[in-house]
């Protein structure tokens, strides 16, 4: 392999994939946490309206 | 009106997409090979090394304004989540430009790092959004925290600047983009540059409302944790 193409496989390549995996990781952290927030809303909701059903009964 | 939001997101994604598939092509296809100094074909990593390092720039400047609008703007929360939004971006991006930063200095400089004023500008400022993210994380209290953030904003963004101009007010190895010469840019890397500095923009943009999205959502939490305690 010519230094040259040693080079870009050695360190092109690994740039445009660490780039890309960083972003990806990034992306699926803030959307789990999203869901996760999401489930939170949902379950405070139904107690919320159960306390107020409670409440009026 | 949730409908046309939502229509505007996907728009601004298979844009982003669009651009950063045309970036990628021009970047790695239709760029010139830089001369053997430069690195040769390892030199393209400068089409998106460039890209992310505008995105950890604007991203702090948009925390800077944001947290200027919130102590000027009678503390609203809205420019408080952006500020917070935009830093965690800025600093996501700040480690990639560092990593992508490395692995060109590799070949080309003959090491991972040097305490050049250029590399170590930036990793200071990376450094001083980290804390900025430990603050908010350490302040319980939603005002108190997004007022010390607004203060810790405006005062850390001193550091970009600095970073930027760094290149021109030190004597530095690291490439200056204002040289006519040398490491200057030659009329056919231009369209490849400035491709990719739209697109990542565009990027930033998607990931902003996502990540703004969340501290919504996180109020939200927070405000019926509260309606069921005080009911």
């Amino acid at each position: 392999m010519s230094p040259e193409m040693q080079n870009i496989v050695s360190f092109l390549i690994p740039a445009y994939i660490f780039f890309w995996l960083l972003t990806f990781l990034y992306v699926f952290s803030v959307r789990s946490r999203q869901k996760n927030l999401e489930k939170d809303i949902a379950t405070l909701r139904l107690l919320v309206e159960k306390k107020k059903d409670g409440g009026n009964s | 009106m949730a409908q046309s939001r939502g229509r505007m997101d996907v728009l601004v994604i298979v844009l982003a997409a669009l651009m950063i598939l045309i970036g990628i092509i021009l970047a790695l296809g239709v760029a010139p090979t830089a001369d053997r100094l430069s690195g040769g074909d390892v030199q393209r990593i400068f089409y998106f090394h460039v890209g992310i390092a505008w995105v950890a720039g604007l991203a702090m400047f948009v925390t800077f304004v944001s947290s200027i609008l919130y102590l000027a703007r009678g503390e609203q929360r809205k420019y408080d989540i952006v500020a917070a939004a935009s830093v965690e971006i800025g600093v996501v991006f700040g480690v990639m430009v560092l990593l992508s930063g490395m692995l060109w200095a590799r070949p080309v400089w003959n090491t991972w790092w040097t305490w050049d004023p250029r590399l170590t500008t930036t990793a200071i400022t990376e450094f001083i959004y980290i804390a900025y993210l430990m603050l908010r994380a350490a302040v319980d209290d939603p005002q108190r925290r997004a007022r010390f953030s607004a203060v810790y904003g405006i005062i850390g963004f001193a550091s970009v600047p600095i970073t930027y101009f760094s290149t021109k007010w030190f004597q530095t190895i690291h490439p200056d983009l204002g040289q006519s010469q040398g490491f200057g840019l030659t009329a056919s890397m231009r369209p490849p540059m400035f491709v990719g500095l739209i697109a990542f923009t565009l990027v930033y943009i998607v990931l902003l409302i996502i990540r703004s999205r969340v501290e919504r959502s996180s109020d939200e939490v927070a405000q019926l944790k509260h309606e069921i305690l005080n009911s």
